[in-house]
């Protein structure tokens, strides 16, 4: 078959441009232009002015003169708000891990104990996951009120989805030798996973969870600014009264917090797995 | 070979056949068709093992012969035929009566499958969680009288110095000994194996081959075990049964059993 075609093809080509190569030169440009197209119209639509930035040089340094030196005097409410946006991620990443395990377990392919579990937890893993947080805490705050317990909702919430897939993920990924020895061995269903599944996929379950505790820590600070309690609460306030040295210190305690839980959290992640 | 003389008992209760009892594993007209296959890959597949025998299932790969395991212990669905494990047909039971019955069946597979990041010893100490029941046990505590039953487990494999070691620093060789200690602590009467020594090292191999066949002799199991080395089933088994696409084509006594047949097996026959 090729014997035959070939020197017709051979034939009608251009010296140093076959037909294939022609059509694929065609297709890169078309492809190039259709990047920029799609970069120029992003440029448009977000109103980008890179000119505003160098006149707003002068507005950001008078803010940054006015911050200084941060408010020492706030400190103790500072660290004390510090601790509530800890604590609004370390509850709710606790209340998750809870609800999370079940979820992912009825989630997963290989150990979900019947298909309409299966779909029913896929889908309640999706819709807490896929409404960002900063969505559910402007719920809770209208179902609970200011405060952090309305965050602690807002992020459990959430790290159910989160988690959920992830662990559900890795449960998939497992391997499923030890399971099906287990099972034949006459082993109830219940043992064979608390023996077989859980050893082998333990530490990641615990490595997903630190991780998930520290970005908690930092979408908790975030979700200050709907209401939902924390540090990110009391910088609204302090920028709303124009409180520049507050909001230096807030922001100073806020880096503390978040570095030292993050170098936290992958310390103890590197020592598990 | 040092087992010489207890080898030879053992096929001569084989060929009298009159005084061995009742097999504890009995397979009758087993057939396995896969859905959508046109082929059979098992066809009408008889086969039993009594007590205190090794039979070795031969044959070429692709021939059948672990899905033939895998329809003995349930991991498979036959299309038809039957299976009896100690007098109850499995194909019919279901749940709490199933598990029951695995129970008396331990099954062992090319690889180890051991939960690598626990202990040798609490591995071989799952054998027997059939046995128990509970919240702590179905949380996964281990309870200590499996632990002690587990560690005579591994001397009878002679592995107890590996008790205390993740199962994931062992060796194949040291790691499928651990798994026939697991086996041996569910307390079965058969012990299947899927080419136990197909990833292992020559010497390796003759160990664990030696330690089914000690098995068969010495504590009295029923063991069938899939090979697809004609060399090793000669010298081990006390009967050899030959599959070839599907169908048992003879199933003899060792010392019976010719060259001529075995090489009959590996010829293509499609
Ligand atoms: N799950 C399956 N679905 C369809 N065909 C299968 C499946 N498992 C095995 N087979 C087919 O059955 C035949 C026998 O396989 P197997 O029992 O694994 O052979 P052996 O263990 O003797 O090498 C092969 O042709 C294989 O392709
Ligand atoms: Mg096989």
């Amino acid at each position: 078959m090729t014997a035959t075609r070939e020197p017709v093809a051979g034939a009608l080509q251009l010296p140093g441009l076959s037909p294939r190569r022609a059509r694929r030169r065609v297709i890169q440009v078309a492809g190039a232009l259709a990047f920029a197209a799609f970069v120029v119209q992003g440029l448009i639509v977000v109103d980008a002015r890179p000119q505003d930035l160098v006149t707003g040089v002068t507005g950001m340094a008078d803010i940054l003169a006015r911050s200084l030196p941060p408010s020492f005097a706030t400190l103790p409410d500072a660290l004390s708000a510090a601790l509530e946006t800890f604590d609004i991620a370390l509850i709710g990443t606790l209340a998750a891990l809870v609800l999370a395990l079940p979820f992912s377990i009825c989630a997963a392919e290989n150990l979900t104990p019947a298909r309409p579990l299966y779909i029913a937890a896929r889908g309640v893993i999706a819709v807490c996951r896929v409404v960002p947080d900063l969505v559910w805490a402007l719920l809770f705050v209208t179902a609970v009120g200011l405060g952090p317990f309305a965050g602690v909702l807002a992020v459990s919430v959430h790290s159910i989805g989160m988690l959920g897939r992830l662990f559900a993920e890795r449960f998939e990924d497992m391997d499923m030798g030890p399971v099906h020895a287990l099972t034949l061995t006459g082993a109830r269903r219940m043992q064979v996973f608390s023996h077989a599944a859980v050893p082998t996929v333990l530490p990641s379950l615990v490595g997903i969870a630190l991780y998930r505790l520290d970005e908690n820590v930092r979408s908790s600070l975030v979700l200050g600014f709907v209401g939902a309690g924390g540090i990110g609460f009391q910088i609204l306030t302090a920028i709303q009264l124009f409180d520049y040295p507050t909001v230096a210190m807030l922001l100073l305690v806020m880096f503390v917090l978040v570095m030292a839980v993050e170098r936290v959290s992958a310390a103890l992640r590197r020592r598990i797995l | 070979m040092s087992n010489g003389a207890t080898r030879t008992r053992a096929q001569d209760a084989a060929r009298t056949g009159a005084d061995r009892g009742a097999p504890v594993v009995e397979i009758r007209g087993l057939s396995k068709r896969f859905d959508g296959a046109s082929r059979r890959v098992l066809d009408d597949v008889t086969l039993s093992v009594w007590p205190g025998e090794l039979v070795v299932l031969l044959g070429p790969n692709g021939c059948g012969k672990s899905t033939m395991l895998r329809c003995a212990v349930r991991l498979l669905d036959p299309t038809s035929g039957s299976v009896t494990v100690a007098g109850s047909d499995l194909a019919a039971l279901s749940g709490n009566e199933l598990r029951d019955r695995r129970r008396q069946v331990a099954t062992i597979f090319q690889h180890g499958h051991l939960v690598a990041r626990r202990s040798a010893l609490a591995n071989v100490a799952c054998g027997g969680l059939g046995r128990s029941r509970g919240l702590r046990v179905a949380a996964g505590h281990l309870p200590a009288a499996e632990l002690r039953h587990g560690m005579e487990c591994l001397a009878r494999v002679r592995m107890t110095h590996v008790a205390a070691r993740r199962a994931d620093s062992l060796s194949g060789g040291e790691a499928q000994r651990v798994a026939i200690a697991r086996a041996l602590s569910q307390r079965p009467q058969t012990l299947m194996a899927d080419e136990p020594v197909a990833s292992l090292d020559p010497e390796a191999a003759e160990s664990v081959m030696e330690l089914l066949r000690d098995l068969a002799t010495r504590d009295n199991l029923g063991v069938l075990c899939v090979l697809h080395q004609p060399e090793l089933a000669l010298r081990f088994a006390d009967r050899i049964a030959g599959l070839r696409a599907g169908r048992i084509a003879f199933d003899l006594p060792a010392n019976v059993v010719g060259a001529e047949a075995v090489r009959a097996l590996y010829q293509d026959e499609r």
